[in-house]
């Protein structure tokens, strides 16, 4: 078996330690007898996403994101037949947005995204504005937050354990949508869902930020088994398990102590 | 509400505050209180030289310090490092008259980057030093992006700007400003042509977003850099290290000034070359600025020198959430001719707020460490498994590399595993607890 990996955009959407997803990824594969062959492409280069078995993207600043909006919205179609035949893809933090119908910055301009599900992103600033003048009634959502960075736990009914991890974002998305997770502590897609992120086939987008597969073994083992059709041989990382164990740890007392 | 009632309560809650160990924000915090436009009505002196940026911000404030003492000017600076608005406000407000006017020539303000914008609304700074924007506590600060917007807001006409010509995000501070002095380092003995780090925040025009050229770097993106789409390209300097020998310790600042460095990284020159520059435009002669600066020490307890039993070692403080930080600190090490060990430590991530996230530890180049100079690499702390999980990416060879998730166990165990030089690496909110298990020694 050959597993073809795209990372997109990995000199631009690289807010934190990213990459760590994909080394920790070939590692897992390659370990397990399975041949990879990866590809990182950034903008301007051409690239068709229907060759890959997997797709990666991760989190950048706002203006890188609209960098990258401007240049995948070009491979439109191939991700939509992608996403239909159920290929794997993952998009962690920001990038995640750009899935959406649009995305409006803190300056009130907006950007049209790729519109594979039906939600909106805000960024702070004057898109808050313009969302709560459409929705006076809806002003908890938001607040006056300009960006939120912080721990979380989340948890999914397909994915052994709960998620540890960091959100740094200033957007919020709502629409209806099918979210990824479920928030256990800290702050999800907005103020009033306790759901995070969202969900197309076997697109998984995610607001957990940075190498979020190094610090979450299970979340690993899952990817890998949608990516083979669950036919790789299970690994297991020491280390890995054991960082994991105590972020959790850490996680939960501090969750415990503060609700 | 009289501006001496308000000194008065300030000066005497800061009084109390020393007595029974508080920090030094309170103080200003009651203050802004009382009168929230306390700072407005403060006599200001001729010169407030305001200090900001990701790195070395604490360093360059206190060697500008020390060579505008030298220089017999009576200076007032936040050496507590409190350096948001109540701390600002705490400190220009114990160093005022009861009558409301600060007591020294120069008032010297180290500033937070976010928080800079709400500072300057009450004064602003007659010379402004920005030292670079990297990727810093990111857990707080979001992204260098999101930090250059913080910090654009606390520009206000007015300033002199002293910007860092090479890291191409703080040269963009300039960009449309007549008022701005430049400083940088010339192409000099320890550039290269290729960006080695893990990451290169320098690939993309932070104006147009299109690809950077690089000349040559000095290191992560601080370099020499031009945008064949839109133009912005490294300014010429006023001030500038025209040659440098770190392995010998030694600067030269426009051709002319020779430095002997106490600490040679070339973190370090770009602290001294601030320094310089800013107590220069302020009218301190070069003589003066040399003899101020030649070997100086910092006193700010970055490097501590310490014996564990019979083994000699120095400890480099650098930041957690700073892989650049870390690079300087790793590359320091790396370097050292003589060889050595290498102890890591990773507990608490921040003294001041609670975070899990290790994501940083990726972006940081420990790949440095597969030098030849490098034997055994200690890893210790609650986060030594995640520091292991990233050094297993970094191909130095696993049985180079031992874990403890305790510190003292590490400690024992360096006690006696050889007698090379040991090289700590760790950040303030950790350091302690390992100092209390050594000896420091005097420099
Ligand atoms: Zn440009």
């Amino acid at each position: 078996m050959i597993i073809k990996v795209l990372h997109l955009y990995h000199d631009l959407m690289n807010l934190y330690g990213e990459y760590g997803n994909i080394a920790v990824l070939c590692r897992y594969l390659e370990d397990a007898g399975i041949e990879v062959q990866l590809d990182k492409v950034s903008v301007d280069d051409s690239f068709n996403i229907a060759d890959y078995n997997f797709v990666y993207c991760g989190a950048g600043t706002e203006r890188n994101q609209k960098v990258a909006l401007a240049d995948i919205i070009s491979h439109k179609d191939e991700l939509k037949i992608y996403i239909e035949n159920n290929g794997t893809a993952l998009f962690t933090g920001n990038s995640l947005e750009m899935l959406g119908k649009s995305i409006c910055d803190r300056n009130g301009d907006t950007f049209e995204a790729l519109s594979f599900a039906d939600f909106y992103t805000y960024q702070g600033g004057e898109s808050y504005k313009k969302y709560i003048s459409a929705n006076p009634n809806d002003t908890e959502l938001i607040k006056n937050d300009t960006r939120i960075t912080g721990d979380v736990i989340f948890k999914a009914d397909f994915i052994e354990k709960p998620l540890v991890g960091f959100v740094n974002k200033c957007g919020f998305i709502k629409g209806n949508f099918t979210p990824l997770f479920n928030v256990v502590y800290g702050i999800g897609n907005n103020r009033n869902d306790k759901s995070d992120g969202i969900r197309i086939n076997n697109i998984l987008g995610t607001y957990l930020t940075g190498p979020i597969l190094v610090k979450n073994p299970a979340m690993l083992d899952y990817v890998v088994s949608l990516i083979t059709n669950g036919n790789a041989k299970n690994q297991s990382y020491d280390s890995q398990n054991r960082g994991y164990e105590m972020t959790y740890r850490e996680l939960m007392k501090r969750f415990n102590t503060q609700g | 509400m009289r501006v001496f009632f308000v000194i008065l309560v300030c000066k005497l809650l800061h009084f109390i505050g020393k007595l029974i160990g508080k920090g030094s924000s309170l103080p200003g915090k009651y203050a802004l209180k009382l009168d929230r436009n306390i700072l407005k009505k403060i006599k200001m002196p001729e010169y407030i030289i305001a200090v900001t940026g990701s790195n070395g911000k604490t360093s360059t404030v206190e060697m500008i310090a020390h060579i505008l003492q030298e220089g017999g000017k009576t200076v007032a600076y936040n050496k507590e490092g409190s350096n948001q608005i109540e701390g600002v406000t705490t400190f220009i407000l114990c160093n005022s008259t009861m009558g409301g006017k600060v007591k020294s020539d120069i008032l010297l303000i180290e500033s937070d980057e976010r928080f800079a914008q709400y500072t300057f609304k009450y004064f602003t700074p007659t010379h402004y030093v920005i030292t670079n924007l990297y990727r810093d506590q990111l857990t707080r600060n979001g992204h260098p992006e999101w930090v250059y917007d913080c910090l654009k807001n606390s520009i206000h006409d007015g300033t002199q700007l002293i910007l860092n010509a090479d890291d191409p995000l703080v040269s963009c501070f300039g960009y449309g400003k007549d008022d701005v002095i430049y400083f940088g380092a010339d192409k000099i003995s320890v550039s290269h042509e290729k960006n080695n780090s893990v990451y290169n925040d320098g690939i993309f025009c932070p104006h147009c977003k299109k690809r950077l050229s690089y000349e040559y770097y000095h290191y992560n993106h601080i370099g020499k850099y031009s945008c064949p789409n839109c133009g912005l390209k490294r300014n010429n300097t006023q001030f500038s290290v025209t040659a440098a020998d770190l392995d010998k310790g030694e600067i030269i600042i426009n051709d002319k000034s020779t430095i002997k460095l106490a600490l040679k990284s070339l973190y370090n020159v770009y602290n001294i070359l601030a320094a310089y520059s800013v107590c220069s435009i302020v009218g301190i002669d070069d003589a003066t600025i040399c003899k101020s600066i030649n070997n100086y020490v910092l006193k700010n307890g970055r490097v501590i020198e310490f014996s564990l039993d019979k083994r000699y070692g120095t400890l480099l403080t650098s930041k957690h959430e700073n892989s650049v930080s870390y690079d300087q600190s790793l590359t320091l090490a790396a370097n050292d001719k003589q060889g050595c060990d290498i102890l890591i430590i990773v507990d608490a991530i921040s003294r001041k707020y609670f975070t899990s996230d290790v994501s940083w530890l990726w972006d940081i180049d420990f790949e440095l460490l597969a030098s030849k100079n490098v034997g055994e690499i200690v890893l210790a702390g609650l986060y030594s498994a995640d520091l292991q999980t990233r050094f297993s990416f970094t191909g130095i060879e696993e049985s180079k590399i031992k874990a403890f998730s305790d510190i003292g166990e590490a400690a024992e165990y360096l006690k006696t595993s050889s007698d090379r030089k040991l090289y700590v690496i760790t950040c303030f909110s950790d350091k302690g607890k390992f100092l209390s298990l050594v000896k420091e020694e005097k420099l």
